[in-house]
């Protein structure tokens, strides 16, 4: 009896303790896993040979010519978008994706021929799209929107469905129709040639609906669930839905700041503007506006919502059965709600990413990964605000300029955004700096990795604060007060002003991370402008310039490229993800901010030992001469004519320029400390190209000498 | 001679110092070796009575060295060899050589032209300057060339009209100053191509075609003054193209 007490009670703790570890949610940022696909390896040329062997020999001459010209343009964009690091890979998304497709596979034998595969891409928006080489891309925003396995496989059939009918070559063949005035086009004006290829696409949206939606009455999911889906895209600008039941946020108290209060969110009321001004203005402006509104929805590459919901309505009544479905959850709907807040982040929209984060903790009980995000965004947001009110215009006038723009459009957006918005202009600097304070003030010391960084926001912080102090002629002893109290923080902030000077002393370059060198071609008398292919070939054959340059000044140098993935492990690949993460973010913050991805830049550093982030490319463009030259150089040498050969060359040989740059970003200070850009009016030969980067890398190394 | 070559010295050290310091060079390297050859087709047949496809060809052998960002100086000697027909002059018995217009006035050969060896060295340094403007780097873009050119030259029959005896007919030495626009690059990594168009004025040849009158009163004669004029056809256009090494 007490042996099976004894089980019985193991038996109890094991199954609470296996609940419990359910219960607990723990999120790490996604990243691309395992073997690199041959998608990612292949070289756009390669792709291109291959697409250019289907077309029809028999084809006439100029539909072959618009074929390869496509070939080529939609491959070059496939391989930029997979090499922005943005497109994940064996992650959670991607087999998740994939497995869906199986089960529609299997449902639809005639697929069985397509060699379709499904990639998640690191985007917030709301959106899929599928490209002509039966490569489809799911954001984790329609990941994030979409609850149910039912919705998404009914987007990946519609995917499907442009894929099988050849969607996008079609597109282009007809756009090339109506752009060089072909058959029924001879006489259309610009707006006629718009409203044409919008006209198109959208009969291509509804065929993709019609035929997507039969491939997916043939799976087992709900049929119902191609309604809910596009329901859902109906609010495809926020992640969650509209909802303004959010809790507001207050100061976490620590005995180290003593923090002023700030509002409450929902007594905060929204200015509603747009309705009043609505309300206010005349029948005439009110048809304007109504008449603008139509021509954008014309010009719309998609039919109205619900216009696609009627007809899948139809076709639903036509079939309905009365079987009926449960919906499958969207397996990984949790991570993708969990992957967005710091996707905004990193874009720079700090209330988005505030909306997202107020969300899933109102869901359950707050998560480190949560906090840690909480803290980084605040402190984003106040640093932000801080630096456009209180330095001058001249220094901040592009940033000011963004954030009205991100202001402008959220208030285009939901009420709940809307309502954040105003919550945070409701607060002075001092109250915003000192919210942060105290949320970033609670995760030092906690977050292990984050320690560092963490203790870096916070003497930013308590910067802010104490100017705030000082300037308000009270509260000096108390920010004293707190930086005696701990003597970590006091060591840092203390290191923090001494060393300003000592930073920006410059040294010479010892090592260095290139990260994706460019290599652009552009020949402005063709039609078809830029020079894909050739522009691959060199910039394989830069990268090697690069190494030799480096090498011969004995320069540390570790090429990060998106070119040659062929040779690398995931863990490069994502290290190439992160960079353009953190430069991403860096780009749109405010120079006073410390990124988001400071700790895990910081790890990168230390593996290669150098805080030197080089970024290099070419540009090179090819164009005519202007006529007037032409003829100036042809008198010219006719009247001394022993120069006549140089005059007749000169008049038959294009312009070209070539232009090499070379930027140096310092990952510790978070600023460009070294931009130089060569123009040189040659053709961009090797000597050119080397003698420019050899020179740009010997003033790095030499500088501070 | 001790003060001379100490100077050498410090002038070399400080040319040294200030390449190590500012040029990048090409991928490091800075000292080319180069041969060419100049030609200036079309001007002794418009200054120098000479035929109309008559190159003046001349070669070269070049040292550069890259002493800035943006400069270069070199050494280059070059080798004139060409022949130059002295058209107021014809051969009769026992005097091979006479000045048939002893008055300057000009007038053809009774007989037949008397050709005359033309040779003889030139020795120049030059500083190229490579165009900002341009985006030129030495040693690979678009350049000036600023040129001086000393040039020592004999010329001379090889014996034909003076039984056997090769005779020198004049010696000039004279100086040169070009200026000249150029462009060059680099192939493989180290062969460079260096093509210009210069236009230079010799100190004789300026002379040579000035006034007839006032040549002829000043001293000169008629073979004097095309050979002089000679110089001047010789560099007022002159195009050089060279091929080179990159040694270190």
């Amino acid at each position: 009896m007490t042996l099976a007490k004894s089980i019985f009670l193991y038996l109890f703790l094991l199954v609470s303790l296996a609940g419990v570890a359910q219960d607990k949610f723990v999120f790490e940022e996604t990243k691309a896993d395992g073997d690199i696909p041959i998608d990612f390896i292949t070289l756009l040329s390669d792709k291109y040979k291959n697409d250019v062997s289907t077309i029809d020999k028999k084809e006439k001459k100029k539909a072959r010519k618009t074929k390869t010209q496509f070939y080529l343009e939609s491959n070059f964009y496939i391989n930029e978008v997979i090499s922005s690091g943005n497109v994940l890979f064996n992650d959670r998304y991607t087999t998740y994706l994939n497995n869906i497709y199986k089960e529609i596979a299997l449902k639809n034998p005639s697929l069985h021929r397509e060699k379709i595969y499904f990639y998640a891409a690191k985007s917030t928006e709301v959106n899929a799209f599928a490209t002509h080489s039966a490569i489809i891309l799911i954001n984790v925003g329609l990941l994030a929107k979409l609850t149910t396995e039912d919705e998404i496989a009914f987007v990946m059939c519609h995917e499907i469905a442009h894929v099988v009918k050849k969607h996008n070559i079609k597109q282009h063949i007809f756009n090339e129709e109506v752009d060089k005035k072909k058959g029924g086009y001879k006489k259309a004006n610009w707006e006629t040639k718009l409203y044409s290829k919008s006209n198109y696409s959208k009969k291509q949206e509804s065929q993709a609906d019609g035929f997507g939606f039969e491939y997916f009455l043939n799976t087992d999911y709900d049929p119902k669930a191609a309604i809910s889906a596009f329901e859902k895209l109906k609010t495809a600008n926020l992640p969650y839905g509209d909802s303004l039941e959010i809790p507001s946020l207050a100061p976490i108290k620590t005995q180290l700041v003593d923090v002023p209060e700030v509002p409450n969110l929902a007594d905060i009321q929204i200015e509603e503007e747009e309705e009043e001004r609505e309300n206010k203005s005349t029948e005439k402006e009110k048809k304007k506006k109504k008449k603008k509104k139509k021509k954008k929805k014309d010009l719309s590459t998609h039919p109205a919502l619900d216009l696609r919901v009627e007809s899948i309505q139809v076709r639903i009544n036509q079939v309905e059965s009365n079987s009926n479905y449960s919906r499958t959850p969207n397996e990984v709907n949790k991570y993708a709600e969990h992957e967005l807040p710091h996707l905004f982040l990193e874009k720079g929209m700090e209330v988005h990413t505030l909306y997202c984060l107020l969300n899933l903790m109102n869901e359950s009980e707050p998560t480190d990964y949560q906090k840690d995000l909480m803290a980084k965004t605040l402190y984003a947001l106040s640093q932000r605000k801080t630096y456009i009110e209180e330095y001058p215009d001249s220094v901040t006038s592009s940033y000011k300029k963004y954030w009205s723009s991100y202001k402008r459009q959220i208030k285009k957006g939901p009420k709940s955004l809307n309502r954040l918005l105003a919550w945070v202009n409701s607060m002075s600097n001092a109250q915003l700096n000192a919210l942060a304070l105290s949320h970033t003030l609670s995760r030092i010391k906690k977050v292990e990795d984050g320690g560092e960084a963490m203790t870096d926001r916070t003497v930013d912080l308590l910067e802010e604060y104490y100017k705030f102090y000082s300037k308000e002629k009270a509260g000096e002893e108390v920010i004293k007060m707190i930086l005696k109290s701990d003597e970590h923080l006091l060591a840092r902030a203390q290191k923090s002003n001494s060393s300003t000077d000592e930073n920006n002393v410059v040294e010479p370059l010892e090592n260095m991370i290139v990260l994706s060198p460019e290599y652009r071609q552009f020949d402005l008398r063709d039609e078809e402008v830029y020079k894909y292919v050739s522009s691959e070939e060199e910039l394989i054959s830069f990268s090697k310039k690069i190494e030799k340059a480096a090498d011969m000044l004995k320069i540390d140098c570790n090429i990060i490229s998106a070119i040659d993935f062929k040779n690398y492990t995931v863990e490069e690949f994502n290290e190439l993800v992160l960079i353009n993460q953190f430069l991403r973010e860096n780009q749109i913050t405010t120079p006073n901010c410390i990124s988001s991805k400071k700790v895990e830049m910081r790890k990168l550093s230390e593996k290669y030992k150098t805080n030197n982030l080089s970024m290099m490319g070419v540009y090179s463009f090819v164009e005519s001469k202007p006529v007037v030259l032409k003829v100036f150089a042809l008198t010219y040498t006719t009247l001394i004519f022993p120069l006549l050969p140089f005059g007749v060359y000169y008049s038959f040989t294009p312009l070209r320029h070539t232009f090499n740059y070379t930027l140096l970003f310092d990952i510790e200070r978070e600023e460009t400390n070294y931009y130089n850009v060569n123009l040189i009016k040659m053709k961009d030969r090797r000597g050119a190209v080397n003698v420019s980067l050899y020179d740009h890398l010997k003033q790095l190394k030499d500088r501070g000498r | 001679m001790r003060r001379l070559k100490l100077a050498f010295i410090v002038i070399f050290i400080g040319i040294s110092f200030l390449s190590q310091a500012q040029s990048p060079g090409y991928m490091g390297k800075k000292a080319a070796l180069s041969i060419g050859a100049s030609v200036s087709p079309l001007m002794g047949w418009l200054f120098s009575e000479e035929e109309i496809y008559d190159l003046n060809l001349k070669f070269n052998l070049r040292f550069e060295y890259v002493v800035a960002r943006r400069i270069a100086l070199g050494i280059q000697y070059e080798r004139i060899n060409d022949i130059i027909y002295l058209k107021n002059y014809g051969v009769t018995g026992s005097n091979p050589l006479i000045d048939l217009s002893p008055n300057g006035s000009s007038q053809s050969p009774a007989e037949f032209k008397s050709a005359a060896n033309f040779y003889g060295n030139s020795y120049s340094g030059f500083v190229k300057f490579y165009n900002k403007g341009f985006g030129s780097i030495a040693p690979v873009g678009r350049y000036f060339i600023l040129e001086a050119q000393y040039s020592s030259v004999i010329v001379s029959d090889d014996g034909r009209y003076y039984n056997g005896n090769p005779t020198e007919l004049h010696r000039l030495n004279t100086m040169t100053v070009l200026l000249g626009v150029g462009i060059e690059n680099v192939y493989f990594d180290h062969l460079t191509v260096d093509l210009s168009l210069n236009m230079g004025l010799n100190g004789a040849g300026i002379r040579g075609i000035q006034n007839e009158k006032d040549y002829f009163e000043a001293g000169g004669n008629n073979m004097t003054r095309q050979i002089e004029s000679k110089m001047f056809s010789d560099y007022i256009m002159l195009m050089r193209a060279n091929v080179g090494w990159l040694i270190f």
